[in-house]
């Protein structure tokens, strides 16, 4: 039915952002109260040099996490979706079982590996490859490792269903029209496996924009995201229009960046109709 | 033009099971050769060998007098029909078929006048801006086949190109494709498990089981002389009957079966016959014809109808001719319709030139 699914919609969706809207041409009063005037104040605030600069860097993040990401997961993918039917199961096992435990805990564990006394140092140390602890805790490298590691099966999931469904016998086709190697592999795998990436980098940059958890808790408060930025507006400054103009700026941001790389090419969207 | 095609103690095998055994075998330049077999005969194996998406375990393939072997199938000259036509589902039909030119870095201007020469061959004209999944089945056939030949490789090779299609278009594709193969020259192999398809098509066929040529040559030899049972009966419907070496006289051999059937046959090559040695026969059901009285110098058989099934232009009769023996015969139409039911005694006779004997 579709009337249930509307008033879902609306409640958890249309509502919240309309109440977002609303609130971020308000201003607030000394307490943190919403005063209901209409003004352009906080728009023009989010393109203060502050947050621009935190934008710009947010955006590095969540790029950078997007191509390591990619670089990582598509080899993993497309290794996986080349198994025999057993053996892929298993390893889509394996990719899925972090999800069972929080993200938040398995952010937290990551302190435990990074910090000075940590996993890594001392893997590293034992092989001789530094010669004192490295900080890692707290540093951008923090960051970016918890990211990908956050983000990485995202990359891979889709990546992985677009290329099990191509088929060997295009491969070999493009073999035995004279393709080497490298040449397949741009010529056919790339662009039939196109879908997923696209599916792969909005579901790991999307998120890697507006995370701030994983900023939080590896890089302390060294290095801000623009996710950190709403969420204190919110909870710390107590500035809520503020927050939610941010937030819309961001979810048009998203809504665009998405409807470019969601465009399916003809032909897959006829192969899944 | 297109070249032979020489394989030399081809083996493959997949641990311990193999796949292809000690396959020697020279195509012609321009034939047309069919491996006919029921499927893990291994004829897709051998076809996958001299693509080169497999590796002989031994033996060598020679194209033109070269050794191909060791090469990769993206450095031979020989191109494949797929059994699922393997149309990049990204690519427009005019891109599907110039692929291969690109792959040879033809220029652009000699590659739209190849595809368009091809696409005029083929026939399909108006389609060139087309994808994979917005063509029939049998234009499909047409793309795969066109981008198969438009590189103009020394070999073709059809992998079951015809399975997909419906029975009338499939005779139709079968009668093209042999215009086609024909009018390029172009050296073939045709892989299929059809027979119709293999005796419709080829120059030779090679009647493939357990991973050896069982038996090659015309279509019409092959199916008329078949030299072991397994051919027989794969290729086309037999009759096949135990029988024993009675006696031999001026080229004529007489034979008995264990119910005491007598059969006479016409004793073809040179082979040193032993009495009282066992051995198979094998007559064509359309060999059969039914007569009335039992006719000299031929062999006949008496029997009861059990089955009668109509076919269109034959009738298919089943006969028992006693102690559990079934013969399958097959008459015209036209002949007999009114005279037989189910439960008649008729009386079938056939010539002894038609008697195949087998395995001997």
């Amino acid at each position: 039915m579709l009337t249930p699914m509307v008033l879902w919609l609306v409640l958890f969706a249309v509502l919240p952002m309309a109440i977002l809207f609303v609130y971020s041409f308000c201003s607030r009063d000394d307490l943190g109260r919403i005063v209901f005037t209409f003004s352009l104040e906080n728009y023009s605030r989010v393109f203060d040099p502050r947050y621009l600069h935190i934008m710009v860097r947010s955006f590095g993040y969540a790029s950078a996490t997007t191509a390591i990401c990619l670089i990582m997961g598509y080899p993993t993918a497309y290794f996986m979706a080349r198994r025999s039917e057993k053996i892929r199961e298993r390893l889509l096992v394996l990719v899925m079982i972090p999800f069972w435990t929080s993200f938040l805990i398995r952010t937290y564990a990551w302190i435990q590996i990074l910090k000075g006394s940590g996993l890594l140092n001392t893997v590293l140390g034992s092989t001789h490859l530094i010669a004192a602890p490295v900080e890692w805790l707290y540093t951008p490298a923090a960051v970016m490792i918890g990211l990908v590691y956050s983000f990485v099966p995202f990359m891979i999931l889709p990546i992985f269903s677009s290329a099990e469904k191509l088929s060997n016998d295009l491969i070999e086709a493009a073999h035995d029209l004279g393709a080497g190697p490298l040449r397949v592999f741009t010529t056919v795998i790339i662009p039939l496996t196109a879908p997923g990436i696209a599916a792969g980098v909005v579901l790991v940059f999307v998120p890697t924009m507006g995370m701030f958890a994983v900023s939080d808790i590896l890089g302390g408060a060294q290095v801000p995201l623009i996710g950190n930025v709403i969420q204190n507006q919110f909870l710390q400054a107590r500035n809520w229009p503020f927050g939610a103009a941010l937030g819309i700026v961001f979810t048009l941001l998203f809504a665009v960046s998405y409807g470019l790389l969601q465009r399916r090419p003809r032909w897959d969207r006829a192969a899944s109709a | 033009m297109s070249d032979a095609i020489e394989l030399v103690g081809l083996t493959k095998r997949f641990g311990d099971v193999v796949a292809v055994d000690d396959v020697s075998l020279s195509v012609e330049p321009g034939e047309l050769l069919t491996l006919l077999g029921p499927s893990g005969c291994g004829k897709t194996t051998l076809l996958r060998l001299l693509s080169g998406f497999e590796q002989p375990t031994s033996g060598s393939i020679r194209v033109g007098g070269v050794d191909v072997t060791s090469q990769p199938p993206h450095r031979r000259d020989i191109n494949q029909v797929f059994q699922s036509y393997a149309l990049f589902p990204h690519l427009s039909v005019r891109d599907n078929i110039a692929f291969g030119l690109k792959m040879r870095r033809c220029g652009a201007p000699e590659i739209a006048r190849r595809v368009a020469a091809v696409i005029e061959l083929v026939s399909l004209e108006g389609l060139e801006g087309r994808l994979a999944h917005e063509l029939s089945g049998g234009q499909r056939q047409r793309v795969a086949l066109a981008r198969a030949i438009v590189p103009e490789p020394r070999v073709l090779l059809l992998d079951e190109p015809l399975s997909a299609l419906d029975a009338k278009l499939r005779r139709e594709m079968q009668v093209e494709l042999r215009r086609l193969q024909k009018k390029i020259g172009l050296t073939t192999i045709l892989v299929t498990h059809d027979q119709e398809e293999a005796l419709a098509m080829s120059d030779r066929v090679a009647v493939m089981t357990a991973g050896r040529i069982e038996q090659l040559g015309a279509g019409e030899a092959v199916y008329h002389q078949p030299r072991t049972r397994f051919v027989a009966d794969f290729l086309g419907e037999s009759n096949l009957i135990e029988v024993r070496v009675v006696s031999v006289s001026d080229g004529e051999i007489s034979l008995e079966s264990e119910g005491g059937w007598r059969i006479a046959a016409v004793l073809g090559g040179a082979g040193s016959v032993r009495l009282g040695i066992a051995c198979t026969v094998s007559i064509r059901p359309e060999k059969f014809r039914i007569v009335r009285e039992p006719p000299g110098g031929v062999n006949s058989i008496s029997g009861r109808v059990e089955e009668k099934t109509f076919l269109g232009a034959m009738l298919r009769l089943v006969v028992d001719a006693g102690s559990g023996r079934r013969l399958t015969i097959l008459v015209p139409e036209s002949d007999q319709t009114a005279a037989f039911s189910v439960g008649d005694a008729i009386l079938c006779a056939c010539d002894r030139r038609d008697v195949v004997v087998l395995d001997l």
